[in-house]
């Protein structure tokens, strides 16, 4: 193998490839169909982010509408909002890595623990249900249950607290957002954990028992290590969604007391740019979103690279 | 190896071919049946263009079809509004036959436009058409119909003749008609929201019905004190927004409006609405104003002024009010009493109030795509004729309504339906009154409709505003002024949510951040959206 | 001796606090589905008036919301729908899945790199919603199930997952198959894929929640109502008489004629919707047995 590789250094790009297509052809038929589907349904499609340079209009088609260079671009840099959407949207975004990241891998851990089988598959069951409830009827329970009368209030004030209308205070969103998420999401995230934990050798854990390690230090030299992989993966992916945070939570939970830390870009977008049919402006917002994404990215797996030798690519 | 390389490439590439090609004869192929269908429309004009009576055009002959894109539709007993008494005995009477295409997605109606994958027909409320009607003639979404109208539509030319100042709202500056427009036949149901009180309330507290803002207040401090309400005051804010309730009483609203002057102007910065806004902020400090109020919705306000929560809102007749009295009937001695808009002297007229113009942009428009524009045409404006106008309002004659006295009276098989389905459900199956459509709706729909009798009063009660005389008529754009204003409008609108929102709630104080917000708008581009309005106001006024 | 009298104490401890953490968790994610499930079989005018929370269906306990669900030629047409577009759609795509997982997870193949990046460059870069709905219309895809079966068949998300999976399998494996003469596809189906059940299962299942869940590409193809998916009809009646109503933009909703489905209906609606798709899990589940793979992970 290495030889190999040290001869393919030398050769030029071009040999190599004829070599590998000869010895690898199963493999690259394999992956044909797989090709073909990212160049017509994803690749072909592409030729419509030139409408972020133009004004599109559905009557001259993309190609006949008229250019107008970075205009979409210089209008969204400069608009009243900009900065506010930006940082808003970081500051989620990044709370939500903070917090919403380990809960799954905190969750599938403790289930793990759970040593009777048949409250091992309840817990599994009931806390990945919440994902399937429709995102309108979450937000209209979470505005339910956090207002006044609700039952958040109602444990306030039994603990002697004052009442406090959570979803209007702007220092309230941010939290009652990532706690709710977390609450939807985490069960359901905390699954490809779990796959991953059932695929441990339990010999591994035999092992470690003889040697007299505890709970604690099994589930630290062996169990987390063993979901790393995983866990890279999920972060690296993550990452690479950084500024993607979907508009119709956030416009089922704010309202105007709240927009100054709740509107994000998808958000303004989505007043600005959607409703108006400013498919134009709005397809040069979803670019300028693409390119940041993608450049996090390509630093994330840079950075897993280094650090712990797994990699997207 | 050469070979295999090449195999991958050129297999790469046939399946390019393959799909390009497919591709391009789904458009042609559509182009192709495009082609004749206009033909034959246009040759049919021609032989058709003499008058004929009604009876002998209809049904049309042949296989007429026409597709309807209508937005959403919910309705228990019917997949479709195809399904639906009414369109049935529609179809049967003018020979052509509706498919109905329904999308509710958020972007469904954006994409069709976007990609021009029209209808033949579709339902909308044009005034909200990004760059309004002018916008959607230009791209070819719908096309003029002033010819078509002169053609085929005897009707609706009639009712324009008769009513010029209808005629005068539903066509752009320079006079083109663009859609079948939903008419509110008659002054009383362009009234429908407005303050309503638990009437028990107020007589066991015996208080008289408030008129101006101090009796609202101490109103509200009994509710409070004496009837154990904790939000005595609601609302959901788009209704506060859309009726000016309240703000009304300072001179001052929440949209752009006709000053005496006939000059517009922007209601939320007038001086009134930094004292409504400070009186409110007062209210709701004082516990007198549902401390939720940012976000609750339509269930909770129901659920709030169904079981003492609370004792005052701001609301529909049939919705709000009707639904209240209904879901409360149980509830001992309950009663609710629509309230004069509130002002700020005694015997005073609020200057605003809920009051929407006759046509307010909602309409049916034909597509530049449409096969069939005869069809169309004569389908639609059938429903503006003497059979037709009884059809949509009041459904079929000896099974949703029976003529007593000369009055369209509904049958006890739709207001009180055995099987315990609501009138709304019913009727929404026999007629179109009860949403919108095109149609002229009717006034003995709604006499009907609002089954109580404090729904009938409050209308009357709401009527007695000066909202009619400040209201903005369905003004059109063009296409440099939509593009110049359309997105600082909407940013106009949030930023004065916001300022207004976060004043009531205490988190900033008006008075010293009114000067800021004034500036700020002015910024955003205030100024210019006014000019645009008073320029289109201006060509709408010389229609 | 003694150490491990204290290991089981704290195994005790551990466990004991382990066990409440998880059951405060179920309480706290199955109380909203339970308060659906009261609201769903309560009494509609004195739900309307209910404030607070439920412990018990108010009113008298009525299963008649469910029967209008039952009854409605809509929603039970939908139905039969969404399973079509769940099990075809989710076998095509997991075979696909596999393909392209398959052929990332091998190492010592030039264009790999290259490959991959060019399919995660698709998870950034879309070109629209108006060309892609150009695209399915001119394949002919519109007013098809099949429209929302293929052009969606590979999440890119999904195959990097199970691509992970099939690199977690010790090289030895592919080496020593190839020495019994196996070729890529048989490695692939007979060794490898058996190998990785658990997190095949987990792809299954997000797939085919996926499908499930999905709605806004059916809302936009299909135009005839009999095709429509469930989640479209359940978004029409949750969302059209609801406030959030908003985000649909047109309409005539300013008027007081907007029809309200009875709020039970609505609970019924989402108990029906959510019910089917929650026995795909348990039924997975057997497949998360510890030890099913053996081996080291590695990434």
């Amino acid at each position: 193998m290495i030889k190999n590789q040290s001869y393919k250094v030398e050769e030029p790009f071009i040999v190599r490839l004829k070599k590998d297509l000869k010895v690898n052809t199963s493999l690259y038929f394999i992956v044909l169909p797989v090709v073909l589907f990212y160049l017509v349904f994803r690749y072909f499609p592409m030729y419509g982010t030139l409408i972020a340079f133009k004004n599109y209009s559905p009557g001259l088609g993309i190609f006949g509408s008229p250019w107008v260079g970075f205009s979409h671009f210089i209008r969204f840099f400069t608009g009243n909002f900009f900065v506010r959407v930006v940082s808003n949207t970081f500051i989620l975004s990044f709370y939500e890595l903070l917090f919403g990241f380990p809960m799954p891998i905190i969750l599938a851990i403790l289930i793990n623990e759970v040593r009777s089988r048949r409250y091992r598959k309840l817990v599994q069951t009931v806390t990945y249900m919440p994902f399937f409830i429709s995102l309108v009827v979450v937000c209209g329970m979470i505005v339910q249950f956090s207002a006044t009368d609700g039952i958040i209030n109602d444990i306030i004030y039994l603990f002697g607290g004052r009442r406090v209308p959570l979803m209007q205070r702007a220092s309230y969103f941010r939290p009652m957002f990532i706690i709710s998420g977390i609450w939807q999401h985490s069960g359901w995230g905390s699954i490809i954990y779990l796959a991953a934990l059932m695929a441990i050798d339990p010999s591994l854990y035999e092992s470690a028992e003889i040697d007299g390690a505890n709970r604690f230090q099994k589930i630290r030299y062996i169990t987390i290590p063993s979901i790393v992989p995983t866990i890279v993966i999920m972060f690296i992916l993550r990452m690479g969604r950084i500024l993607n945070i979907g508009f119709e939570k956030i416009i089922l939970l704010y309202n105007p007391s709240t927009y100054q830390v709740a509107d994000v870009i998808s958000s303004y977008v989505y007043r600005v740019g959607l409703t108006n049919f400013s498919w134009s402006y709005s397809t040069a917002v979803g670019l300028v979103n693409s390119v940041v994404n993608l450049m996090f990215l390509v630093a994330a797996n840079k950075l897993s690279k280094k650090a712990t030798d797994s990699s997207l690519w | 190896m050469r070979k295999s390389t090449a195999k991958l490439v050129s297999l790469l590439v046939i399946m390019m071919m393959v799909f390009v090609s497919f591709a391009g004869c789904g458009s042609t192929e559509e182009g192709a049946t495009e082609t004749p269908a206009t033909d034959s429309s246009t040759g049919t004009e021609s032989t058709e263009s003499t008058e004929t009576e009604e009876k002998d055009v209809y049904p049309l002959e042949g296989d007429r079809t026409i597709t309807y894109w209508t937005g959403g539709w919910v309705h228990a007993d019917f997949p479709t509004q195809g399904d639906t008494h009414l369109m049935q005995e529609k179809m049967k009477r003018t020979g052509v036959e509706v498919e109905f295409i329904h999308q509710t997605g958020a972007d469904a109606f954006s994409l069709l436009v976007a990609s021009g994958d029209l209808p033949d027909v579709f339902g909308y409320r044009f005034t909200n058409f990004p760059g309004g009607p002018t916008a959607a003639l230009e791209q070819g979404v719908v096309m003029e119909m002033n010819e078509h109208f002169e053609n085929w539509a005897p009707n609706l030319m009639q009712i324009y003749a008769d009513n010029p100042e209808w005629d005068k709202l539903v066509k752009t500056d320079d006079g083109q008609y663009y859609n079948f427009p939903f008419i509110r036949g008659d002054d009383y149901l362009t009234v429908f929201v407005g303050p309503q009180a638990r009437k028990d309330w107020l007589d066991d507290l015996n208080l008289s019905e408030p008129e101006t803002i101090d009796e609202w207040y101490t109103v509200l401090k009994a509710f409070k004190e004496e009837k154990g309400a904790t939000a005595p005051l609601t609302f959901e804010y788009s209704i506060l927004r859309s009726s000016d309730a309240f703000v009304g009483a300072y001179d001052a609203s929440f949209e752009y409006f006709i000053n005496s002057e006939g000059e517009v102007e922007f209601g939320s910065v007038r001086e009134g609405f930094r004292d409504f806004t400070r009186t409110l902020a007062k209210w709701y400090e004082e516990g007198l104003l549902d401390q939720d109020i940012a976000t609750v919705d339509r269930d909770q306000v129901a659920a709030r002024m169904t079981t003492g929560v609370s004792g005052a809102a701001v609301g529909h007749t049939g919705s709000r009010m009707g639904a209240w009295l209904t879901a409360a009937s149980d509830v001992e001695n309950y009663d609710l009493v629509g309230l004069r808009y509130p002002t700020l002297n005694k015997g005073e007229t609020a200057m605003f109030g809920q009051r929407q113009h006759p046509y307010f942009g909602q309409g049916i428009g034909v597509t530049s795509k449409a096969r069939d524009v005869e069809a169309a045409v004569r389908f639609f404006d059938y429903g503006y004729g003497e059979e037709g106008h009884m059809l949509y309002n009041f459904g079929i004659e000896g099974k949703s309504y029976e003529m007593i006295d000369g009055y369209p009276t509904y049958t006890d098989y739709v207001l009180q339906n055995e099987e315990g389905k609501s009138p709304a459900q019913m009727l929404r199956g026999y007629t179109q009154s009860v949403f919108n459509g095109p149609l002229v709706q009717d006034r003995r729909y709604m006499e009907q409709y609002a089954q109580y009798d404090q729904q009938k009063n409050a209308i009357e009660t709401w009527m007695q505003t000066n909202g009619g005389d400040h209201n903005m008529p369905a003004v059109t754009y063009t296409s440099e002024e939509s593009n110049a204003i359309g997105a600082i409008m909407s940013e106009i609108y949030d930023y004065r949510d916001e300022i207004f929102f976060r004043a009531v709630l205490g988190d900033i104080d008006i008075d010293s951040e009114w000067d800021n917000y004034i500036r700020s708008l002015d910024r955003m581009g205030l100024q210019d959206v006014l000019a645009v309005q008073q320029d289109a106001l201006d060509r709408y006024n010389n229609r | 001796m003694s150490r491990k009298i204290k290991g089981s104490l704290g195994e005790r401890i551990f466990d004991f606090s382990n066990i409440s953490i998880m059951f405060i968790a179920v309480i706290l994610t199955l109380y909203p589905m339970v308060y659906i499930l009261f609201a769903s079989i309560s009494e509609g005018s004195q739900l309307m008036m209910h404030t607070g929370l439920l412990f018990w269906p108010v009113g008298e306990i009525s299963f008649a919301a469910y029967n209008i669900v039952i009854t409605s030629q809509l929603i039970m047409g939908s139905l039969a729908n969404t399973l079509f577009v769940v099990i075809v759609g989710t076998a095509v795509s997991l075979g696909m899945t596999c393909l392209g997982a398959y052929f990332l997870s091998r190492k010592n193949v030039l264009l790999g790199g290259p490959i991959m990046f060019f399919i995660v460059f698709t998870m950034f870069f879309r070109g629209g919603l108006v060309p892609e709905f150009l695209l399915i219309r001119n394949l002919g895809f519109i007013n098809s199930l099949w429209g929302l079966i293929i052009p969606f068949s590979i999440n890119t998300f999904n195959m990097i997952i199970l691509r992970t999976a099939f690199k977690a399998i010790p090289d030895s494996m592919e080496e020593s198959a190839k020495l019994d003469g196996a070729n890529h596809w048989t490695i692939m189906v007979r060794i490898m894929i058996p190998m990785i059940k658990s997190t095949i299962a987990v792809i299954v299942l997000y797939y085919a929640v996926e499908k499930w869940n999905a709605w806004f590409w059916a809302s936009i193809l299909i135009r005839d109502r009999s095709k429509l998916p469930m989640q479209v009809v359940l978004r029409e009646i949750l969302i059209e008489s609801s406030s959030a109503g908003d985000l649909g933009g047109g309409g005539g909703a300013d008027s007081d004629s907007e029809l309200a489905v009875a709020q039970t209906v609505k609970y019924a609606a989402i108990i029906f919707a959510t019910v089917p798709i929650l026995f795909v899990y348990p039924y997975l589940q057997k497949y998360f047995v510890k030890g099913v793979m053996i081996g080291a992970i590695k990434g």
